[in-house]
């Protein structure tokens, strides 16, 4: 490189950073946002979007556990609730298996009618249940 | 600095800096690109726009474009990609411009007085204590910038991406969509024109 091209690029680098404080701003306001878009491309950044949300849902979902939402339903051992009361008010978890089960839901929902039956001596010899 | 091993990231925020560790926030490497980039950007736009705004727009499109198109390049590639992008959006400017001031002309008593109105600002003494020295050193600046922003569109980008900015040979030819041939030769007409119309100032 020349003396003249030398002295070129140092008076052009020279006025580069001597420029005034309104435009370096407006530089570095752009620089932050361009910063910015390519942050909201990238999977940590897309993540870093849903944060928020998870968190919430977390700290909902424990809450829920912690208070003990799910055992409202589930009597103490000691407890006066009968059979039914416990089918009638059970837990999610009561629902799924009921839904999963291969018994017929009639039967289910007539328990205490079968239950009652079930104590009930045959009549001429023939077991009503069997 | 907070680090973790990351493998298989390649996303518009690349990996970097060492072999074994990444850095938590990749941008950063984009960030300290553009920081590095951007004022001469600045300046070249400006030289070539001759207008603040326009340069501050156009710098700020080409830092954008560069984020979000290739900012999962390889770190090598940012700086010919962003002059291209950036003399892009230069001669966007400049084409719409001219199409602007063709329709303008043709409007009858559309001249704005406060374009030609000389500044009152300007003839107020300047209260600045500076020495004779940095006035000579900013008359010899706005001579070069004027000879540079004169000089033929093609010229002036081989000027000032291989002397300003320091490009080499190949990225100058990237970034002006050329071969190296031309940017060895339209940077050799540059000289040789500043070097006739400078002499006395540079």
């Amino acid at each position: 490189m020349s003396d003249f091209e030398q002295r070129t690029q140092q008076l052009l680098r020279d006025s580069a950073e001597q420029l005034d404080a309104r435009t370096r701003s407006r530089l570095t306001q752009a620089r932050f946002t361009a910063v910015e878009a390519a942050r909201r491309r990238s999977p940590l950044g897309a993540w870093r979007g849903w944060m928020p949300l998870g968190g919430v849902a977390a700290a909902v979902l424990a809450a829920v556990v912690w208070s003990g939402g799910w055992e409202r339903g589930v009597p103490a051992i000691d407890s006066p609730v009968i059979a039914t009361d416990v089918a009638q008010v059970g837990s999610p978890f009561d629902d799924l298996d009921l839904i999963a089960a291969d018994e017929s839901l009639e039967m289910m929902e007539e328990l205490e009618f079968y239950a009652w039956l079930d104590t009930q001596p045959a009549v001429d010899g023939v077991n009503i249940t069997g | 600095m907070v680090a973790y091993a990351v493998s298989g990231w390649s996303n518009t925020c690349p990996a970097a800096t060492t072999s074994v560790e990444v850095v938590l926030d990749p941008c950063r490497d984009l960030e300290r690109f553009l920081a590095g980039v951007e004022r001469r950007a600045y300046k070249i736009a400006h030289i070539a726009l001759r207008d603040a705004e326009d340069a501050l727009d156009v710098v700020q499109d080409a830092m954008l474009q560069l984020a979000r198109r290739y900012g999962g390049r390889p770190h090598e590639e940012w700086q010919p990609l962003f002059y291209r992008i950036l003399r892009n959006r230069i001669h966007d400017f400049q084409r719409r411009r001219m199409v602007r001031n063709r329709v303008m002309a043709w409007l009858p008593g559309r001249r704005d007085e406060m374009e030609t109105a000389p500044d009152p600002m300007e003839a107020v003494a300047s209260t600045d204590p500076a020495p004779m020295e940095r006035l000579q050193m900013s008359e010899t600046m706005q001579a070069l910038e004027e000879a540079v922003g004169a000089l033929p569109r093609r010229q002036q980008q081989a000027f000032l991406l291989r002397n300003f900015e320091g490009l080499d040979v190949a990225a100058t030819a990237t970034a002006m969509g050329c071969s190296q041939g031309s940017v060895k030769t339209h940077y050799f007409r540059a000289v040789q024109v500043l070097k006739s119309r400078l002499g006395e100032f540079v």
